[in-house]
This record gives structure tokens, sequence and C-alpha cells, in this order.
């Protein structure tokens, strides 16, 4: 009785389609979309980084430039 | 050297990249059965679907080559060290591309070729030409770790460089083409073209650009890193 009705619902008989090629598709999705917010967070690092480093950068010129 | 910030346009790229490479995936299942159907064939069966990515390693891994062989001569013509950053983080985006190539094979072919036996990998060419390529990239890195001078580093390296990219085209493609293999694209028979369904054609192409683009993004990170990082250290002196 629960398994007929569960089998009505769509995204399970789509699941049980294809030899359950997408309960892989699921599986795959869920490691992209991990695999994407690593890459946002650590592009987020780098900003930070190279902002920290180019004021450094920009007070060594200044310093440099007023020794001179 | 200019300012240290992202290139021009990152964002929007970035986006694109990624947006592009889920609809890859998307493409990759659901092909099956759900509205197009990929042919069914022997022994390959669904694995047919690594076509999608195993493939575009090497695509891949050959376009980081280029890019590197780029930034090599580019380096020597102008001894910018950004060059030479730019032209290592190719390089290693490439040898990660090519790791992955072989693994996927090996894993794939442990499952059609080598099925209902034990071998993961046989010395068939087009397998050892492909290990032999990585080793080729993995010695480029082995003779940076050994030179001191960052110029001296730069330009003995961006001359290897070169000398590793010549070989791909034969280590890959024409090499491999002359000798007897399972791997398709042996004794002249095309990789790719004629024994290919059309239908997969439709998101195997996408597949190289999104692979491409993605190790686009890995590079671009590594290369602001280094930037960032020898910038640090000028500063410290």
């Amino acid at each position: 009785m629960i398994l007929s009705f569960l089998q009505q619902i769509n995204i399970e008989s789509a699941m049980l389609d294809n030899d359950k090629l997408l309960v892989v598709l699921a599986v795959v999705l869920i490691i992209w979309i991990g695999v994407v917010i690593f890459l946002y967070r650590t592009d987020r690092k780098i900003d930070r980084l190279e902002s920290s480093v180019q004021h450094l950068l920009d007070k060594q010129n200044s310093s440099n430039h007023h020794a001179t | 050297m200019g300012e240290l910030t992202m290139p021009r346009n990152y964002k929007l790229i970035r986006l694109t990249i990624l947006v592009w490479m889920t609809l890859v995936l998307l493409g990759a299942f659901s092909f099956g059965g759900t509205w197009l159907n990929i042919p069914y064939i022997d022994i390959l069966q669904h694995s047919a679907r690594n076509l999608y990515f195993h493939v575009p390693m090497w695509f891949s891994m050959m376009a980081f080559t280029a890019l590197s062989a780029a930034h090599a001569i580019q380096c020597l013509r102008t001894n910018d060290w950004s060059s030479d950053v730019r032209s290592s983080t190719a390089a290693l985006v490439a040898v990660v591309f090519g790791l992955l190539g072989l693994t996927t094979g090996s894993v794939w072919a442990h499952y059609t070729w080598f099925e209902g036996t034990n071998i993961w990998w046989n010395f068939d060419p087009k397998l050892s030409m492909a290990a032999i390529q990585v080793l080729i990239y993995f010695a480029y890195f082995a003779l940076r770790g050994a030179l001191e001078n960052p110029r001296k580093r730069a330009r003995i390296a961006a001359v290897y460089n070169i000398f590793a990219f010549v070989t791909v085209p034969f280590l890959l493609y024409v090499l491999p083409r002359q000798l007897e293999s399972l791997h398709p694209g042996a004794e002249g028979n095309p990789a790719f073209s004629e024994i290919t369904d059309p239908l997969m054609r439709i998101v195997f192409y996408p597949a190289v650009i999104g692979f491409i683009g993605f190790g686009w993004l890995l590079y671009t990170q590594r290369v602001r890193l280094s930037r960032a990082s020898i910038t640090l250290k000028s500063i410290q002196i």
C-alpha cells in the first residue's frame, strides 16, 4: 500500500527507471554542488589575501618614495 | 607586473562555466531512456557514458599543456616571472587531468575489457604512452625542484616545457595509432569520429569545453595564489 503510493510520486518512479541511473545523477549533483561551494569560498579567501598583499605592497612603495 | 586582482570579467566567466558544467552533468545522465536513448552496446552498456568524463580529461590535459608551452615561450621572450608562474601552474593542472584520465581509464577498462578478471592495467601502447606523457610532466616538476635560482629555473624549465609539449601529439596521437591496441583509436581507427553515436556528441563536445573551463578556474586560483605569495616574499626581503 505505502509502496504503491510512493511509486505514484514522480521522483520515486523517475529514480527507479533506467536501472536507477538517476540515483547516480543525484549523488553526482550533490558532489558537484559541494565542489562549487568550495570553489567560491576559495576564491573569496584569495580575494582577501590579494587585497592585503596589495595593501602591503602599496605601503612599501609609498615609504620607498618617501625615503628617496 | 599588474595589480594583484582577479582577471577581468572573472565572476561572469566563473558563473558561466559552472552553470555550463551543471547542464553537462544533467545531460550526461538524463539521456538514459528518459528522452534520448544512447545506443545499447554489449560489454559497454551504460559505461559508454564515461565518454563524457574520461575522454575530456585528455582533451583538457592537451589544452593545458598547450597553455603551459605558450607561457613558457612568453617567459623566454620577456623574462617575466608571472609567465613562469602561469606556465608551471598550467603544467600542474595538465598533470592533474592526466592522472585523472589514467585512473578513470583504468576503472573503465577493468569493467569492460577486463570484465570478470582482476586486471586493472595492461601495457597497451595507448595506455603506456599516456603514462609516459604524464611522467614527462612529472620530470618537469622534478627539474624545477632541483633549481634554486628563480631566474635560471624559469628559463631552464621553460625550455624543457617546450620540449615536453612537442612530445604530446606523438605520444597521444601518432604513435599509438600505428600500433595494435584495444583502445579505440588504434591501427588507423579513429578514436571517436565514426564509431560514436551522433546523440552522444550533444553532450560530449560541451563536456570537453566544460572541463577545460573548470580547469581554467582551478588554474586561475593557483596563479593568483602563487603571484600573491611571491609578491609577499619580495616585500619581506
